[in-house]
């Protein structure tokens, strides 16, 4: 029986506490390697998340990064997770925290939906579908 | 005795190793004083042509550094710049330059900036030199750019660069830096007065 629950504690849970909203991915010309992903993030449950990895067939790594700014310079650093409080928000968006497609396997398309799946810190997931837009 | 000497040496050292640190730091601090840049007349070689910012004169110039590996920044600058230059008219089409310099020489070949380009704005002029040819032309106009390795893998990097666009008048004098998070609304107020002053 012990095992059972462990076995069904394993699966991972659909995360029925996050909900995504505007998540889109940029459109860039043929020729760049790499591109961004961004979206608003909710959490709606009474204890904070974390976002901790993002997987995609899209390219061929997807890390979460951050733009730190120092001296007027803009520096790009990954970082390890995400947080978004409980009962609040995170925003990912141009100039900030973003999803960074590295490597892009294929040129995109304008209108095209990537599947993203989410995993957070509590080991549930999500799938979304990120358009990809010219914004 | 011993025991004195035990005590105030290293309390000696202590004390000058803050004074040289504390000189370091003032030395640091008024090297970094900042300068307010003045640009220059650069100059790049593109399919064999000599192309300079003089060649511009009489036209006003949106001058941006940036790279194609750039995700995020860069992308938005140049799309900004570009959806302005397709909402003016033909006159004022003729005298505004948008003109784009690589960062990363090394990754980025003129073939590859120029199609990076052309998909913003076909009239984008490209530029590509060498490292240290656009170290220096950058660093006129306050621009600054260094590579950094997330991994110790030599491969892959991101380059930490100054994120504004400069905005040039028809004398070539830097009238504007354009903060990265500008909104389009302001930038394009701010190229429209450029164009109306003739001067």
């Amino acid at each position: 029986m012990k095992l059972l629950l462990l076995l069904a504690l394993s699966f991972t849970a659909l995360a029925q506490n996050i909900k995504i909203e505007e998540p889109y991915i940029r459109l860039l010309p043929p020729s760049a390697p790499n591109t961004g992903g961004f979206m608003l993030i909710k959490n709606e449950s009474d204890k904070d998340i974390k976002l901790i990895s993002a997987e995609s067939s899209l390219s061929k790594a997807l890390e979460m990064h951050t733009m730190i700014s120092e001296k007027g310079m803009m520096k790009m650093r990954e970082v390890k997770d995400i947080k978004i409080k409980a009962k609040s928000s995170t925003s990912l968006k141009p100039g900030g925290l973003h999803l960074m497609f590295m490597g892009l396997k294929r040129p995109l398309k304008k209108d095209e939906k990537v599947k993203v799946t989410l995993k957070f810190s509590d080991s549930s997931s999500l799938d979304v579908e990120f358009p990809v837009l010219n914004k | 005795m011993k025991k004195v000497r035990k005590i105030v040496i290293p309390v000696v050292l202590i004390f000058l190793s803050l004074l040289i640190f504390r000189y370091i730091l003032s030395v640091d601090k008024d090297y970094n004083i900042p300068q307010m840049p003045t640009g220059s007349n650069f100059s790049f070689d593109k399919n064999d042509r000599k192309i300079q910012l003089s060649d511009f004169k009489g036209k006003v110039v949106a001058l941006y550094f940036g790279f194609t590996f750039c995700p995020d920044v860069c992308p938005s600058m140049l799309s900004t710049l570009s959806s302005i230059y397709k909402k003016l008219d033909t006159k004022q089409k003729k005298d505004f330059q948008i003109i784009f310099i690589t960062v990363d020489p090394q990754r980025d070949r003129q073939k590859k900036i120029d199609d990076y380009t052309k998909f913003f704005e076909p009239s984008i002029i490209a530029l590509r030199g060498s490292v240290q040819h656009t170290k220096r032309v950058a660093k006129t106009f306050g621009v600054n750019f260094s590579k950094y390795y997330p991994q110790k893998d030599s491969r892959n990097y991101v380059i930490d660069h100054t994120t504004y666009a400069i905005l040039l008048d028809r004398n070539n004098e830097i009238s504007e830096f354009i903060p990265h998070d500008e909104s389009g609304d302001v930038i394009e107020k701010l190229i429209l007065n450029e164009l109306k002053d003739k001067k």
